[in-house]
C-alpha cells in the first residue's frame, strides 16, 4: 500500500464493543498483527480488533502512539535536537507511568498486546508479573495473581517433594 | 481475519485474575523466568500445575542439585528430567503449545541415570520439533580431580544405545573422556545435525597417537579442543567448519594442521609453551583451502612466543582475507617489531590488536623465553590497516618504537588505542601501583608520539 508524501494516512480500528479509532497508519503499524494485513492489502476500510474493548484498544492506541518512532519534518526536528538517551529515559518514564492500572487492566493489556503482537507492550506489560513470581513466596505470589490455592494439602506435598530441586 | 486463541474455562481465582490469560501466554510468562522459578508456579494451584512440563525451552544443570552422593545428584537431576519431557498432551483448545524447542542438558555419567535421559530425550526429539538440542557431559566430581581421566565406555555405550537422541544434537561439550582412534569422528558422523563440539580435557586412548578428523558430510561448524591428549589433531575434511579454538596443547608444535576446511573463518591458538615445544611456522598450521579465513587469535600467555615470522610468500595465499588478528599475551621484554611480520602477509587487515603483560608467575616445565627478532622489509607499506591496539604500556621506549614503526609502515592508519593491562589474578594481588604507573606511561608514549608530528592519527588512551 503507498504512502502518500503530503498528510498522514490514517487507518480505522474498531473495538467489538462499536468504538471507532482513527489513528496514523505508522501508529498502527506498532501491532506486527495490523502491519501484517495493511501489508496484504486487507486493510482497505476500517479493522475489526476483535476480543479488546474499546477501553483496552484506547490504552493499546496510546502506548503505540508514545512508541512510533518519530519520522518525517518534525520528527527529524526532535531527533536532532533530543539526544537517543534522553529519549529511552523519557520513554522509560512514560512506561512506568502508563503501566499503573490495575490488576484486570493489566492482564488485558497483556492478552491485548500478545494478539496484536507488540513486543514491547508485552514486555513491559508481562515484567510486573515476572518480578512478581521472582521475587515473592507462593503465598505472596497467589495473593498478587490472585490465584485461589485448590490443592489438597497432600497434593502440594507431592508436587513440591517431585520438584524439590526447584524449591531448594 | 484470524479468530483469537481461545480462552481457558475460567474456574479459579477471581475474574480478575491471571487465570483469564489463555495458557500460552502464561507460558510466555514463565519462559522469561528461571527455569527454578517457574517450575515452583507449578505449586500454586491445579491450573498452573501442568504449565511447566509445556516449557518450550529447558536448561538444566546438574551443577544446581543437591545431594550427599553423585549418585543421589543425578537421581534429583534426572527426576526433573523426567518432569519436564514427559510432555502431557495439551489441554483442549490450546495447540501447539507444548513443543519443547530448546533443550540443554548438563549432566554426569552416571550408566543407571544415561539410559533414563536417553529414553525421555528421545521421546522428545521424535515429535519433530527440537530446534536445539545440547548436552554437556562429564563424569561425576570425584573421578575429575585425579584428570587420569578414563571413561569413554559409559559414553560410548549411551551414544550407541541412543543414536536418534545423538542424531538431533546440535551442539556437545564433553570433559574427561577418553576415545579410541576413530571414535570422534565416529561421533560427530553418528550426530548428523551436530553444529559445535567442545572437547575439554579429553584423550586418545594412545595419546602419542594423532586425532584424525575426516568427516566430509557433517554439519560441523565449530570445534574446541581444551587440553587435548594426542600428538596433534588433523582436520582432515570439515567442510562446514567456520571456527576453532585450541588450547593448552600438551605434546607436538603446531598442534592442529587443517585439510579440506574452506568455510574457516576463525582460528584461536592459546599455550604456555611446555619445555620442548619449538616454535612453528603458521604456514605449517593453517589451511591453503581457507579462503575466507578472517580472524586469527593467538595467545601466548606471557611466555615463550611459539609461533616464528615467516616470509610473506608462504603466508600470503592463506591471510590474503585475514581482517582482523589478535596477539595476546607477548611477555613484556620481548620486541615487537616481529608482529609485523603478520602486517605484510596480510593485505586485507584492519585491525591489530596486542596484549603484553609479564607474569610473576612461570607454570612448571616452561619454555625458556627468548626474544624474538625479525626485521620487516624495507620497502613495505600496508594500505589497509585502520586500528592498532596496544593493551599494556609499560616500558615506554619498547612501545613508542613500535608504534612509530606501524605509523610508518600502516599508510592508512586512522586509530591508535593504548589500554592498560588486561587484570591478572597473580600480579594484581601484589602490586596495586602497577596499573597507576603505567597509566602514566601510556600519557608519556601519546605525548611523545604527537609532539612535533604532523600525523593525522588519533591516539586515544583507554
Amino acid at each position: 500500500m503507498a504512502t502518500r508524501e503530503a498528510g498522514k494516512k490514517m487507518i480505522m480500528l474498531k473495538s467489538p464493543d462499536g468504538m471507532e479509532f482513527e489513528v496514523e497508519e505508522a501508529v498502527a503499524m506498532e501491532s506486527q498483527t495490523i502491519r501484517k494485513m495493511i501489508e496484504d492489502d486487507c486493510a482497505d476500510t476500517a479493522i475489526l480488533i476483535p476480543n479488546i474493548n474499546s477501553k483496552i484498544l484506547s490504552r493499546v492506541i496510546e502506548y503505540c502512539n508514545k512508541h512510533v518512532p518519530t519520522t518525517g519534518a518534525t520528527g527529524a526536528a526532535a531527533s536532532d535536537t533530543v539526544a537517543p538517551a534522553a529519549l529511552a529515559e523519557d520513554l522509560k518514564i512514560w512506561d512506568a507511568e502508563f503501566i499503573k492500572v490495575n490488576r484486570a487492566t493489566r492482564f488485558n493489556l497483556i492478552q491485548a498486546a500478545s494478539y496484536l503482537n507488540i513486543k514491547g507492550l508485552l514486555d513491559l506489560t508481562s515484567q510486573t508479573t515476572i518480578d512478581t513470581i521472582s521475587d515473592n513466596s507462593l503465598e505472596e505470589i497467589r495473593s498478587f495473581l490472585s490465584t485461589k490455592n485448590d490443592y489438597l494439602p497432600e497434593e502440594e506435598q507431592t508436587i513440591r517433594r517431585e520438584n524439590q530441586w526447584a524449591f531448594q | 481475519m484470524e479468530s483469537p486463541p481461545p480462552k481457558r474455562n475460567v474456574g479459579h481465582g477471581g475474574e480478575d485474575g491471571i487465570s483469564a490469560l489463555p495458557d500460552h501466554l502464561l507460558l510466555d510468562i514463565l519462559e522469561r523466568l528461571d527455569l527454578r522459578e517457574a517450575v515452583r508456579t507449578g505449586a500454586l494451584s491445579t491450573l498452573w500445575r501442568h504449565l511447566p512440563s509445556h516449557l518450550s525451552r529447558v536448561h538444566l544443570d546438574v551443577a544446581h542439585f543437591g545431594g550427599a552422593t553423585p549418585l543421589e545428584v543425578m537421581d534429583a537431576f534426572t527426576g526433573a528430567v523426567r518432569a519436564l519431557l514427559t510432555r502431557v498432551p495439551p489441554a483442549e483448545g490450546v495447540c501447539g503449545s507444548s513443543a519443547l524447542k530448546v533443550l540443554f542438558l548438563s549432566f554426569y555419567t552416571s550408566s543407571p541415570h544415561l539410559s533414563s535421559i536417553g529414553r525421555l530425550v528421545e521421546g522428545i526429539v521424535n515429535l519433530g520439533q527440537t530446534e536445539c538440542l545440547e548436552f554437556c557431559i562429564s563424569p561425576a566430581p570425584p573421578d575429575r580431580r585425579g584428570c587420569e581421566i578414563v571413561i569413554g565406555q559409559e559414553f560410548k555405550a549411551f551414544s550407541r544405545a541412543y543414536p536418534v537422541a545423538f542424531s538431533w544434537l546440535t551442539r556437545l561439550t564433553l570433559e574427561y573422556h577418553a576415545f579410541g582412534n576413530s571414535g570422534i569422528t565416529d561421533l560427530i558422523s553418528t550426530c548428523c545435525r551436530l553444529r559445535h563440539l567442545n572437547l575439554r580435557f579429553c584423550t586418545l586412548v594412545n595419546s602419542q597417537s594423532t586425532l584424525k578428523i575426516d568427516v566430509p558430510c557433517s554439519e560441523l561448524q565449530e570445534l574446541e579442543f581444551t587440553g587435548f591428549g594426542c600428538a596433534r589433531i588433523e582436520l582432515v575434511s570439515v567442510p562446514k567448519l567456520r571456527q576453532v579454538v585450541c588450547q593448552h596443547w600438551p605434546f607436538e608444535s603446531p598442534p592442529v594442521r587443517f585439510g579440506y576446511v574452506p568455510e574457516l573463518r576463525g582460528v584461536m591458538l592459546y599455550s604456555k609453551a611446555k619445555a620442548g615445544q619449538e616454535p612453528f611456522a603458521l604456514s605449517d598450521c593453517l589451511p591453503r583451502s581457507a579462503r575466507n579465513l578472517s580472524t586469527l587469535t593467538l595467545c601466548f600467555g606471557d611466555q615463550m612466543i611459539w609461533i616464528q615470522p615467516e616470509h610473506p610468500k608462504q603466508l600470503t595465499p592463506i591471510f590474503r582475507n585475514l581482517t582482523t588478528v589478535f596477539l595476546f599475551g607477548i611477555f613484556s621484554e620481548c620486541d615487537l617489531s616481529w608482529t609485523l611480520f603478520i602486517l605484510e602477509a596480510a593485505p586485507a587487515l584492519q585491525d591489530f590488536a596486542l596484549s603484553r603483560h609479564s607474569c610473576i608467575k612461570t607454570p612448571e616445565y616452561s619454555a625458556e623465553k627468548t626474544n624474538v627478532v625479525w626485521e620487516p622489509s624495507k620497502d613495505f607499506k600496508h594500505l589497509n590497516l585502520k586500528g592498532l591496539h596496544i593493551f599494556g604500556c609499560e616500558d615506554e621506549d619498547k612501545v613508542r618504537n613500535y608504534v612509530r614503526l606501524v605509523m610508518e609502515r600502516a599508510v592508512g592508519l586512522l586509530l591508535i588505542e593504548l589500554y592498560g593491562e588486561n587484570p591478572c589474578i597473580y600480579c594484581d594481588a601484589t602490586n596495586l601501583e602497577r596499573s597507576k604507573a603505567e597509566k602514566s606511561s601510556r600519557h608519556q608514549i601519546k605525548e611523545q608520539l604527537t609532539h612535533g608530528s604532523s600525523s593525522s592519527v588519533e591516539i586515544i588512551i583507554c
